[in-house]
């Protein structure tokens, strides 16, 4: 969906749904998943796919557990090296 | 256990948000003595219009973003980044930093949270690769990334032309561009075109912004109505009517956008009062020249109290810091008037030109002319057809809607859909609609109970509140 424009930055690992991600160490969590294609972020109640939408924090579409917190905003985290990500999918 | 809250040192004044009202009344209080933290929830200073103006740039800033930037840096404000605000508990504001409960107290507090965009209802609005117009520019200014593969721009605003162009010159240009305004608006707005002198510099950038657009080339559809986003799983394409034709182009990424609206939420939720302004369809907060709220010790400046654009946002800002050193006294009245009557005189005279802005770019994509199946509240999944039900069954406000129905109950706290709702009373109820705004209460951000049972406790700083 989204490709990078600084293909020279630094390369981190961070961990999806259990599978290690290449990550660019100056993107958010929300910008690295939707460059991977990795949507939805989450389903709804009523089973929909939701994916980030506003990406400036006003939406909580893109709300993930993140190294354990559960309701993490994507779109307002920066990547770390290490990090552990779990989408809010269904088993 | 939870850990207790981590206990900040206290502050002269907190400023929360740091897009470009924010910053420059941190600028302003810090050149008076006070002791500034600025809170902000992004990763890093600069807000939407200047995000990631410290990293590599891939868009031009406006030409007084630097220099801000600059200043607010070397200013000796306290930034704390990732600082999620959610309460004021008397003279002491909560937040949250990566789970972490944190207090600080204010003498002073400035909510500067700017502006949202407007919320789009359209059939497929939540496709995943639905995306607003700003998300693209997110991308584009905080992470360097760009459409990859055929995309389409939607709506109607300066924002959508100018991302627009950003993305072309970064080398993504849109598929096309779906334009929304109706025909006959240049000429409806003509009646506040005087207005425009007041503001010479923002007519010549719009007008530079429209010729840019048409010698990038892309192709728009103007005057297009009846937008619907293509996809079962994912957004494939866009369909919508334009030249007496329905039309259909295929995009894997849709981005929607229909103007700005104040980002007032966490004002509200804090207690100042706001009021409803027809000929905007959004509310406004109530303050006063200089930015001081309905509330003592809370000032409110830039788009978060009433959309004026990013650079009139730094004269509020810091005419709200100004105001803040003389109740603190750190000026007297003369050295105040000697600082604020320029600024506020500028200020006064930019804002001639919104009357001309506003009603050229008057909402083209609300709930009100959306079909029933769109959905209007996103957390809550309630369709158009669901709220115009429980309008028919005798809800005529919004707070009747919100207890028939459960919109605005979810996470974004009504982010999202409290202005749809009130369009749609307004249009089916017209002066019998009830356009009171529905009460949002603290916390003004989804917490953990683990969050909230560490607020009242801390062991940090100073080791104490007081």
């Amino acid at each position: 969906m989204l490709r990078t424009l600084d293909p020279d930055q630094p390369v981190v690992t961070i961990t999806v749904d259990g599978a290690p991600v290449g990550a660019f160490a100056g993107e958010t969590v929300a910008a690295c998943l939707m460059r991977h294609g990795l949507v939805p972020t989450r389903v709804t109640p009523s089973g929909r796919p939701r994916a980030p939408y506003c990406l400036m924090g006003a939406c909580f579409e893109c709300t993930v557990e993140l190294d354990g917190r559960t309701h993490v905003q994507a779109c307002l985290t920066p990547v770390r090296d290490g990090m552990v990500i779990c989408r809010n999918l269904p088993e | 256990m939870p850990q207790p809250a981590r206990i900040e040192p206290a502050a002269d004044l907190v400023v929360i948000g740091a897009g470009p009202a924010g910053m420059a009344a941190a600028v302003e209080a810090r050149r008076h003595g006070l002791a500034v933290t600025v809170l902000d929830d992004q990763p890093a200073a600069g807000g939407q219009i200047l995000r990631g103006i410290a990293r590599r740039h891939h868009i031009r800033y406006e030409p007084w973003g630097q220099p801000l930037a600059d200043a607010f840096a070397t200013s000796g404000a306290r930034h704390v980044a990732g600082a999620a605000v959610w309460a004021r508990d008397g003279d002491a504001i909560l937040f949250g930093q990566e789970g972490r409960t944190c207090r600080i107290r204010a003498r002073a507090t400035l909510v500067a949270t700017g502006s949202m965009e407007r919320p789009v209802v359209v059939p497929g609005n939540t496709l995943p690769g639905v995306v607003t117009v700003g998300a693209l520019q997110s991308f584009l200014k905080g992470s360097g990334a760009v459409p990859d593969g055929p995309f389409v721009l939607a709506g109607c605003g300066p924002l959508l032309l100018l991302t627009a162009l950003q993305l072309a010159t970064a080398g993504a240009p849109p598929t096309a561009i779906v334009d929304t305004m109706p025909r006959g608006r240049w000429r409806a707005a003509m009646a506040g075109a005087a207005g425009l002198l007041g503001d010479m510099p923002l007519a010549l950038k719009g007008i530079s912004l429209i010729a840019r657009v048409r010698l990038a080339g892309i192709p728009v559809h103007r005057h297009a109505t009846e937008l619907r986003v293509l996809g079962t799983d994912r957004a494939e394409g866009l369909a919508f009517r334009a030249d007496g034709e329905n039309r259909t182009i295929a995009a894997g990424l849709v981005a929607l956008h229909d103007g700005v609206v104040p980002h007032d939420q966490l004002a509200v939720s804090l207690g100042c009062e706001s009021r409803f302004d027809p000929a905007l369809g959004s509310y406004r907060m109530v303050t006063d020249a200089d930015g001081r709220s309905s509330l003592p010790d809370v000032w409110i400046a830039g788009d978060g109290a009433a959309i004026a654009g990013g650079y009139l946002a730094t004269l509020s800002g810091s005419l709200a810091a100004l105001d803040v050193a003389r109740s603190a006294g750190r000026i007297d009245a003369a050295e105040h008037a000697r600082l604020a009557t320029p600024l506020a005189a500028e200020r006064r005279r930019r804002l001639r030109a919104r009357a001309f802005v506003d009603a050229l770019y008057a909402p083209t994509l609300s709930a009100a002319a959306a079909p029933d199946a769109a959905l209007l509240c996103r957390c809550e999944e309630v369709t158009v057809g669901q709220a115009r039900a429980a309008i028919a069954a005798g809800a005529r406000g919004t707070r009747q809607l919100k207890a028939a129905t459960r919109c605005g109950m979810g996470p974004c706290q009504g982010r999202q859909c409290t202005l749809s709702v009130v369009n749609l009373l307004a249009r089916e109820l017209g002066d019998g609609a009830d356009l009171v705004r529905p009460s949002l209460r603290t916390p003004g951000r989804p917490v953990t109970v683990a969050e909230l049972a560490a607020s009242h406790e801390g062991h940090g700083h100073t080791g104490s509140d007081a």
